[in-house]
């Protein structure tokens, strides 16, 4: 059954549609968080809050777009407000809140590229939401920029500036 | 190594595989918790409301009861004046001609020209009298 289907199988009703959007979309949700977030447990927080989010949403979807789509674009959304927060704790506490997260998350895939991992956390917020969906997911352009609304152009753009930074940062 | 293939490299280890048991029981449980406490709030700003609106009933009930408390203390009042004047009827009345005449020059003069006229009309009287008993 496709994302469409399950849609209207919940709208009419049919709560249990919501538990296969879940297991279908879950691990494109997370990995998208673990890129964005750079570690499991924030992902994890994240990746829930989002499904929360789309519950709660899911009656208004008019299925103008693809469902993963409109998934991505909350995930967004859901990212940007924990952004949002990480900085005012940053503020608050005056001191790198993502460094703790990072030593205590057992399963961190940074042990890979520490090197690259670090130089992804320190781009822009845009230019790290455009190489994660661009690498980590494997999304075309044009949906990138339906996601973060803007031009298919601008987001190319961005991209190419990441990859200068990250070029600048770490040692080829 | 280029940077690009770093990044795919990267990639490899970044993935998640299969969805967690507990993740969508926590999901779950968590939408429930939030419609609770969202409904705990409606429960809570109605009951707010309905506690304003009677407080707000009340406190316009009594400001009536005050109003008709004060107007009685002013009836009383002005009772208590009328009762408690310093002229007794009579008094007034007599306070009230007193007035009269005083105020009025022709009435003043009026009276004196009657008493004039009295005690002249009793002096000639009486010299009459006076006259006749001697003669």
């Amino acid at each position: 059954m496709n994302d469409r289907q399950l849609v209207i199988k919940f709208q009419n009703g049919e709560k249990e549609a919501f538990d296969q959007l879940v297991k279908k979309h879950y691990e494109q949700t997370q990995n998208l968080f673990i890129g964005l977030a750079g570690n499991n447990m924030d992902a994890n927080d994240l990746c829930q809050e989002t499904f929360i989010r789309v519950y709660h949403s899911l009656k208004k979807f008019k299925s103008e777009s693809k469902f993963s789509t409109w998934l991505y674009r909350i995930a967004i959304n859901v990212f940007n407000s924990y952004h949002r927060k990480l900085k005012v704790r940053r503020v608050l506490s005056f001191e790198e809140v993502s460094e703790i997260a990072k030593v205590e998350d057992p399963n961190n895939s940074r042990e890979v590229d520490p090197e690259l991992w670090d130089a992804i956390k320190a781009l822009p917020k845009k230019q790290k939401m455009i190489i994660t969906l661009r690498v980590f997911q494997e999304l075309p352009f044009k949906d990138i920029s339906t996601i973060l609304n803007i031009s298919e152009n601008s987001s190319k753009v961005n991209y190419h500036h990441a990859i200068k930074n990250l070029k600048k940062k770490v040692k080829e | 190594m280029t940077i690009e293939n770093r990044l795919n490299e990267l990639k490899r280890f970044n993935t998640t595989e299969g969805i967690p048991d507990s993740f969508l029981s926590d999901v779950k449980n968590e939408i429930i918790s939030r419609n609770r406490k969202r409904q705990d709030l409606i429960n809570s700003i109605s009951a707010f409301m309905i506690l304003f609106v009677v407080g707000w009933g009340l406190y316009l009930k009594n400001l009536n009861v005050n109003d008709y408390d004060m107007s009685k203390i002013i009836i009383d009042l002005s009772e208590e004046v009328d009762s408690g004047s310093i002229f007794e009827e009579e008094d007034f009345i007599f306070a009230s001609i007193d007035y009269l005449i005083d105020e009025v020059d022709i009435i003043e003069s009026g009276w004196e020209l009657i008493d004039d006229l009295t005690l002249h009309d009793f002096f000639e009287k009486r010299a009459m009298d006076s006259f006749e008993e001697r003669s």
